[in-house]
């Protein structure tokens, strides 16, 4: 501690003479500025920086996202081959629509051109009562004769036969058309596909919302998780913040590398998902081509679509981006 | 209020309470010209500390008008507060080093952040670093250095973007006399240079010593401005 009795008007350094400031202090020309690249690298650099500082939290959290993103992305997966499957089977495609005895005939026309405009319906024949009765003698072959007594009337309803688009719909969607078109006032009933289809039809619709509800709860989770430990980091850091803040850092330039941080985590998490579910993926379906079920070979399953995979990643991205802004709204004051 | 261009730092009928009801500065009315080396003198918990946090938009005044550099602090948007801080060089009594980095990464730092291109900011730092007489300890960590140096790092953080105004709180609070004496002669060179320097100060023989403008507080209100006491 300095004395009051032994102070005295201050030498210079050793070393350093008077003025040697001056040179320094007058710049002939204003410091060059990060900016384009090199700032967006700036900004990658100590965006990584946020997370390596904390590596067990960040590792934990990056492990739980990619899980929750696996599991996910898992459903999709099977709800994906579901559908394929039923709609290659093609049973699970043919809709009979009986038509009204009473409807006028200019609104069936219309109905039909309706329909088949629709992007939901692949192909459309439309039975007339006639072609009811023929095919239907067709069929009795032999026994047609059996039909002659009808003398002039004729029992069979019209219908509509329709080729469902799968594409359009989703196994899980047919049922709800369908209802649809039952509910139509042209049309009497409905007839479609096989009890077996309607029930995995219902099953996978289930499972589809079950995994969007899934998803909703993971999501809320996953950026509850990044936010914290976010929150860890800036706490790690504070003072470096506060010096940050005291030499005139812009509040971008102390926020955007926790953002980047936070968007590390969620790419991360959601790449190693895409990864492990390639993985699994790959080994079922090399289980699948060599066994049988029944003597019957398996079908050979799809993967998820590019664009749900991108759409996945993306998620990634926006979960950690979501996370870390809100933990810097809620624990930095910048 | 209208602040003459000469005036870098303007304050009036300034008071600051602290929540619920601490009231560390009372009416304070006071200008410091561009180019200055102004003591605020006076005990401890005399409010000088918190002057210059107004000064440095670290707190709002409660009432009255701080001007700095012509900005009315009171009405000063978030992001002018980095700009107004990118001309205002603060030195810390507990200096406020990084200790995991380096000295010259602790002086980068300071360009770093308000977006100088790297090769620039190191060679800033380096001449600032040398220009204070810290060649050889450029690599050390704070923790390996004196008080003195490490106060003289804290110094050259605080030059190192040339500001045109320096605050420094008891810059030589916890220096042994010949530091002390070190620390002001860089103080001194840098108003030589032209920045303005307010330095905060209960040290009243060092302040008579430098003969330089001193304002007095006490409790909270300012009871004296002698300009230069010894004529
Ligand atoms: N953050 C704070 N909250 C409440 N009271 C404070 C705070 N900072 C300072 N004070 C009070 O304000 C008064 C002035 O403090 P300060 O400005 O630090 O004085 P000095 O720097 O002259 O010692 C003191 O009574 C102190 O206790
Ligand atoms: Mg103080």
């Amino acid at each position: 501690m300095a004395d009051d009795s032994d102070f005295h008007i201050p030498e210079p350094p050793p070393g350093i003479g008077q003025g040697f400031l001056e040179d320094l202090w007058r710049l002939d020309k204003p410091m060059p500025r990060m900016e384009g690249p090199t700032l967006l690298l700036h900004y990658l650099k100590r965006g990584f920086d946020t997370v390596a500082s904390l590596p067990t939290s960040n590792i934990v959290t990056i492990i739980t996202i990619a899980v929750s993103l696996f599991l996910f992305s898992g459903f999709l997966l099977i709800i994906r081959n579901v559908d394929k499957i039923l709609t290659e089977t093609g049973s699970a495609l043919h809709v009979s629509a009986y038509i009204r005895e009473d409807a006028p005939e200019e609104q069936v026309n219309a109905f039909v051109r309706e329909l088949e405009s629709s992007a939901w319906v692949r192909a459309l024949h439309y039975v007339s009562k006639e072609e009811a009765l023929q095919s239907f003698r067709a069929d009795l072959g032999v026994h047609g004769g059996f039909l002659d007594g009808l003398e002039g009337q004729n029992p069979l309803p019209a219908s509509i036969d329709l080729t469902l688009q799968p594409d359009e719909l989703g196994i899980g969607n047919i049922e709800a058309s369908v209802e649809r078109l039952r509910r139509h006032p042209l049309i009497d009933d409905v007839v479609y596909g096989s009890e077996w289809v309607q029930e995995i039809s219902s099953v996978v619709r289930v499972f589809r919302l079950f995994g969007y509800v899934t998803l909703a709860i993971v999501l809320g989770l996953v950026i509850f998780l990044i936010a914290n430990t976010i929150r860890l980091v800036i706490f790690s850091r504070r003072d470096e913040i506060s010096v940050m803040q005291l030499v005139g850092a812009t509040s971008n330039f102390v926020r955007v590398p926790f953002i980047i941080g936070g968007i590390i985590q969620g790419l991360t998490g959601s790449l190693i998902s895409m990864l492990f579910l390639a993985a699994a993926f790959w080994l079922l379906n090399y289980e699948l081509a060599y066994s049988t079920l029944f003597g019957i070979a398996l079908p050979h399953l799809v993967f998820l679509d590019i664009l749900t995979v991108i759409s996945i990643i993306v998620l990634g991205i926006v979960v950690g981006a979501a996370g870390s802004s809100f933990a810097l709204r809620r624990f930095m004051d910048v | 209020m209208q602040a003459n261009p000469k005036d870098i730092v303007t304050l009036y009928h300034v008071d600051k309470v602290y929540p619920p009801n601490q009231q560390a500065l009372r009416g304070i009315d006071f200008k410091v010209q561009t180019g200055e080396f102004v003591f605020i003198a006076g005990s401890s918990g005399a409010g000088k500390s918190t002057l210059l946090k107004l000064i440095s938009a670290q707190e709002r005044a409660t009432r009255g008008q701080v001007i700095v550099g012509g900005r009315n602090l009171s009405s000063i948007a978030r992001t002018q507060v980095a700009s107004l801080r990118r001309s205002i060089g603060v030195i810390f009594q507990d200096y406020k080093l990084l200790e995991t980095r380096t000295v010259i990464d602790n002086v980068a730092f300071a360009l770093e952040v308000v977006g100088v291109a790297k090769r620039e900011r190191y060679q800033q730092a380096y001449k600032m670093l040398a220009a204070l007489g810290l060649k050889e300890r450029v690599n050390s960590y704070p923790l390996m250095l004196s008080g003195g140096e490490q106060q003289r790092v804290s110094i050259a953080r605080a030059l190192v973007n040339r500001p045109k105004l320096i605050l420094a709180d008891e810059p030589t609070g916890n220096l042994d006399p010949d530091m002390a004496s070190a620390v002001f002669n860089l103080l001194l060179e840098a108003n030589r240079c032209g920045a303005t320097i307010m330095v905060a100060s209960h040290h009243l023989a060092l302040i008579e010593a430098l003969n330089k403008r001193t304002i007095v507080f006490d409790k909270g209100k300012l009871i004296g401005d002698f300009d230069r006491p010894r004529g």
